[in-house]
């Protein structure tokens, strides 16, 4: 099978998205939104008078400023250059991305179990998974598995008193 | 000093922990090795946070983040050792400066420290904050939107002057604002792990990359002889670095971004900064340690602690008797010799101990990158945890990560977003109380001769770049 980065010889994944133009149409959207929400949720615009600046003007501010900005760079970013090659170079990466959708889920799915298994048992399991992915073989898996938790409980726990995520079960 | 090392190049652990660690520790000694303990963990944590920053782009400390930049460049350029080789000997010497500058300057900088109100804060604060500009690598505009998006993000929980909740949707965590460290480590450390399965895309690449380009010797001589080429930085940045660090509230975060970003203004090779170049290097982490004995200075003449770690190490000078005011300096002979003495001692030192510390890390660098990556999110997660012990911070360091992926997809610089997020408290609390304080009138901003001074310098940073324009294309001007 020929990924997407086979074929653009020479040209890493982190090269194609090295374009400077790569999506930024996405990113000023989602800053204009962004001082939009922040300006919207911030009640209370009142409050916003030239010699006392009260709780809610830096929110107010730097909420405009982000809206304003996100607006003019939008249009600017549009006007420039076409969102179809960023489209393009999106499909290309889609080859690869349900790898890495993968990896990410492993990650939410560690986050989830801590308050239940515990930090130990969760990262265990987790680290079992990730490694069996990336093809390590069991010895390797235990023998890194086993330094990083006893370095992990040592310093932490042990040194620093610091009482690690336990989990229902209560095993730490 | 190793277990300076140790905490400081541990995530999460700060150098204001370390401090706070050892304090108890050092009841049991003897008032001189109590103190060069105390003394030797201030100085050498903040050096090791650089560590994991250039191996990893985890910074081990918030003064260590400016590290990040083209310290982490040159280690995926396999240059690691040799960035943090320079790194150890800029500590050393810009910790050097701050201490003689400590020394032999203690008073006069002090009094000058002291005619800062919160007018004079406010324009620090927006001059440190001008640098955004300035280590971002794309346009001023990106880098500026990106600063009070930090900022923005820097209001969530209860306002500072009245108590009202913003942005804090019932809960009570965020009530407490968002932390620095999960914000940290989520935006450097994790995002490199998310940029690492995208571009792995799910298989296993067994890179010993570290490993293959680890010389067999840390290439000292080297980086005395790059230092030597970059001396005006070197000295530029600690001299910065002390003067920023004697300044109540402005920390060694605040010193190293300062630095950087005038090292960059002022550099010929400015275009080159953030891919790798030693000057890049030389300058945060040189102002970094410089802002520690910086910070010494008003806490030793006045008893005004610097930032937090200098507040720990003045109540174990007082639990030593030694009391710190202007007395100290004219009566105290024999204990500020001891003071002076262990700290110049501690700088010497550091470059052996630092050496070690790098040369012991550089070894976990080269493991498999997949079990390394393995290792950075369980130390990600236990760092963000440490703070509160609070599994809201993990979910909140997590969620930067992605934050952090996702403008790093997109080349927005990340930098700034931490400057936003540092600087924005203190601009907002020193423009409100600054106008509480002048009734609404902000004639005081401008007029106070410090104040004065500052605005221009940042109007001048601003608009540095259009006036070498000007002047290159009117060389008659």
């Amino acid at each position: 099978m020929v990924s997407g980065f086979e074929v653009n010889k020479g040209e890493s994944s982190s090269d194609l998205i090295a374009r400077p133009r790569f999506g930024f149409c996405h990113f000023t959207m989602v800053t204009g939104l962004l001082g939009l929400l922040g300006v919207v949720f911030m009640e209370g615009g009142d409050r916003l008078q030239i010699g006392d600046l009260g709780p809610k003007g830096a929110p107010i501010v730097l909420g405009s400023v982000l809206f304003v900005g996100g607006l003019v760079l939008t249009m600017v970013e549009r006007w420039k250059h076409s969102i179809e090659k960023e489209e393009a170079i999106n499909e290309l990466n889609d080859q690869s991305s349900s790898m890495f959708s993968l990896d990410i889920l492993l990650i939410i799915g560690y986050l989830l179990c801590l308050p239940l298994l515990g930090f130990g048992l969760s990262t265990i399991v987790w680290g079992i998974a990730l490694l069996r992915r990336g093809g390590q073989r069991w010895l390797r898996i235990g023998i890194s598995l086993g330094v990083l938790l006893l370095l992990i409980y040592a310093l932490f726990g042990g040194l620093f008193k610091v009482r690690l995520p336990a989990g229902v079960l209560g095993l730490g | 000093m190793l277990l300076g090392i140790f905490v400081g190049a541990t995530p999460g652990l700060t150098a204001t922990m370390a401090v706070a660690l050892i304090v108890p520790i050092t009841f049991y000694m003897p008032p001189t090795t109590g103190l060069a303990m105390i003394i030797g963990v201030s100085f050498t944590a903040i050096f090791a946070g650089d560590i994991p920053a250039t191996y990893l782009r985890i910074p081990g400390t918030p003064a260590s983040a400016a590290a990040t930049l083209d310290g982490y460049a040159m280690s995926r350029q396999g240059k690691g050792n040799f960035a943090l080789t320079m790194d150890v000997l800029c500590s050393s010497l810009g910790g050097l400066v701050g201490v003689l500058s400590l020394m032999f300057l203690a008073p006069q900088l002090a009094e000058f420290a002291l005619k800062f109100s919160d007018y004079e804060y406010f324009w620090l604060a927006l001059f440190g904050l001008s640098m955004s500009a300035v280590v971002s690598q794309g346009t001023l505009i990106y880098g500026v939107l990106i600063a009070v998006f930090g900022m923005g993000l820097s209001t969530v929980g209860l306002d500072m002057v009245t108590g009202e909740q913003r942005y804090t949707m019932g809960s009570l965590q965020l009530m407490d604002g968002l932390t620095l460290i999960p914000v940290m480590i989520g935006l450097f450390g994790m995002s490199e792990v998310i940029r690492f399965f995208r571009d792995q895309s799910g298989t296993d690449q067994p890179t010993r990359e570290h490993a293959q380009k680890l010389p067999t010797r840390l290439p000292v001589v080297t980086s005395l002889h790059e230092l030597k080429k970059n001396k005006g930085t070197l000295l530029q940045s600690s001299f910065l670095g002390t003067l920023i660090g004697a300044l109540p509230g402005a920390g060694a975060d605040i010193a190293a971004w300062a630095a950087y970003g005038l090292s960059k203004r002022r550099s010929r090779n400015g275009a080159a900064f953030g891919t790798g170049i030693a000057e890049g290097v030389i300058a945060p982490t040189s102002a970094n340690n410089a802002a520690v004995a910086g910070a010494w200075i008003p806490a030793l003449v006045f008893g005004i602690p610097g930032d937090a770690v200098t507040a720990i190490v003045l109540g174990a000078l007082m639990m030593y008797e030694i009391r710190p005011g202007p007395s100290l300096f004219t009566e105290g002979g024999e204990q500020m010799q001891q003071l002076f003495g262990i700290a110049l001692a501690t700088q010497v030192l550091l470059i052996p101990c630092g050496l070690l510390g790098i040369r012991l890390f550089s070894h976990v660098a080269s493991l498999n990158r997949r079990i390394l990556m393995t290792a950075v999110v369980a130390f990600s997660i236990v760092g963000a945890y440490t703070i509160r012990e609070s599994l809201f911070d993990i979910y909140l360091m997590f969620l930067f990560g992605l934050l952090g992926a996702f403008l790093d997809r997109r080349k927005v610089p990340l930098a700034p977003l931490i400057l936003g997020f540092i600087l924005g408290p203190v601009v907002e609390e020193n423009l409100r109380t600054g106008l509480i304080k002048s009734q609404g009138d902000w004639i005081p901003f401008v007029t106070r001769p410090i104040s004065f001074g500052l605005m221009v310098l940042l109007v001048l940073t601003l608009t540095g770049p259009w006036w070498g324009r000007f002047f290159r294309q009117n060389p008659s001007h």
